[in-house]
């Protein structure tokens, strides 16, 4: 077959067939779908968005990590310190007096009055002594430890204790 | 064919571009004159790329929607008739492939030539049915070379900017196109010459 025949064969069938019909009032039926469809749109997108964003934020929820805090130093300020002492020493006072009365117990009778309070002295100024050691070791603390040395030295003077505290007071003054 | 706003005879296809640019500057007027100048070519091309049935108002309306929301995207790099048979050969592609798939899944039985024939609105020759029911049973990409060059008589050049494929392509899918053809018309062609 040439293609000249072939040009005709198409030519007569596509006569045949005759002319195509349209509807009428193309343009302003495509101006109404333009306006749904932009409609449509606006409304998926007022829709989609809140809900793409909520899941995007679902998903992403576990790998935010918080902002690492710098190191601070944390510095106890004195009247702080003066409340930790307090409450130290009114422990060590409640402890003795619990061991005294189990010893009273035990031996039957009561112990000499000035013995008993020399060692609760003793003892709370081995326990002020504790805390101006604890705090020696914490950096920016120093000042609140040269105070509990120097409420050792002055405050307990009588007590073993006592010369430790003037003893770490003389080290930290070096 | 029916248009929606009369062409005076200055009006023609050349105008085109100065109406979509009119359109696209917002001259609403200029759309109804679009529509007016190229919906008969369009209608008659859809309806060759359909296999001369189908639903002609949708696509009509489908290309003419796409007209309407991308006029701004024509940047003249061709004529303004390559690109509308471009979005054309688009529409048609969808309209065929749901056509398709409507038949695959029994909704809706197929119109056949032979059956449009008989219900009395399109009485032809055998001759006529045969060989548009040939071209129709070409696949997508060489049944639009067939319309495009045989029927709407475009170039080479102008069908391949309106496929999007290179002139050898096409050249390649119109023999391709032919032999079929030839296979499918040789048994009219020999009757034709006895």
């Amino acid at each position: 077959m040439k293609a000249d025949e072939l040009q005709e064969f198409l030519h007569a069938a596509d006569r045949a067939a005759g002319c195509p019909a349209v509807g009428q009032s193309i343009a302003p039926r495509v101006r109404r779908r333009a306006a749904r469809r932009r409609l449509v749109r606006r409304i998926t997108v007022a829709a989609v968005v809140p809900v793409v964003a909520a899941s995007w934020l679902a998903l992403h929820r576990n790998s935010i990590e918080a902002p690492k805090a710098e190191p601070v130093a944390i510095t106890m300020p004195s009247d702080s310190v003066e409340e930790a002492a307090r409450i130290a020493q009114q422990t060590a006072e409640d402890i003795l007096r619990m061991r005294d009365r189990q010893a009273e117990t035990a031996m039957g009778h009561r112990g000499d009055p000035a013995a008993r309070l020399d060692r609760e002295l003793d003892e709370t100024a081995m326990i002020f002594l504790a805390i101006g050691d604890q705090r020696v070791g914490q950096p920016g603390a120093a000042a609140e430890a040269v105070m509990a040395y120097r409420r050792v030295r002055d405050g307990f003077a009588k007590t073993p204790a006592a010369a430790i505290a003037a003893e770490r007071l003389r080290q930290l003054q070096l | 064919m029916q248009s929606t706003a009369r062409i005076t005879p200055a009006e023609s296809q050349a105008d085109g571009p100065e109406l979509l640019r009119r359109f696209v500057a917002g001259d609403g007027a200029a759309f109804d004159r679009i529509v007016a100048i190229y919906s008969p070519r369009v209608a008659g091309l859809a309806f060759r790329l359909l296999g001369w049935s189908g639903d002609l108002d949708d696509v009509v309306q489908d290309v003419f929607l796409a007209v309407f929301e991308q006029a701004g995207k024509f940047r003249g790099g061709s004529s303004l008739w390559t690109w509308i048979t471009a979005i054309t050969l688009n529409r048609c592609r969808v309209h065929w492939r749901r056509r398709r798939l409507r038949r695959l899944l029994m909704l809706r039985p197929a119109m056949t030539e032979s059956a449009r024939a008989a219900d009395g609105k399109a009485i032809e020759d055998e001759t006529s049915l045969a060989v548009r029911a040939a071209v129709a049973e070409l696949p997508s990409r060489l049944r639009e070379v067939v319309v495009l060059y045989y029927l709407e008589e475009l170039p080479v050049a102008e069908i391949s900017a309106a496929v999007g494929a290179s002139v050898g392509a096409v050249e390649v899918r119109l023999h391709r196109a032919r032999q079929k053809l030839r296979l499918v018309l040789a048994r009219l062609i020999e009757e034709q010459k006895k």
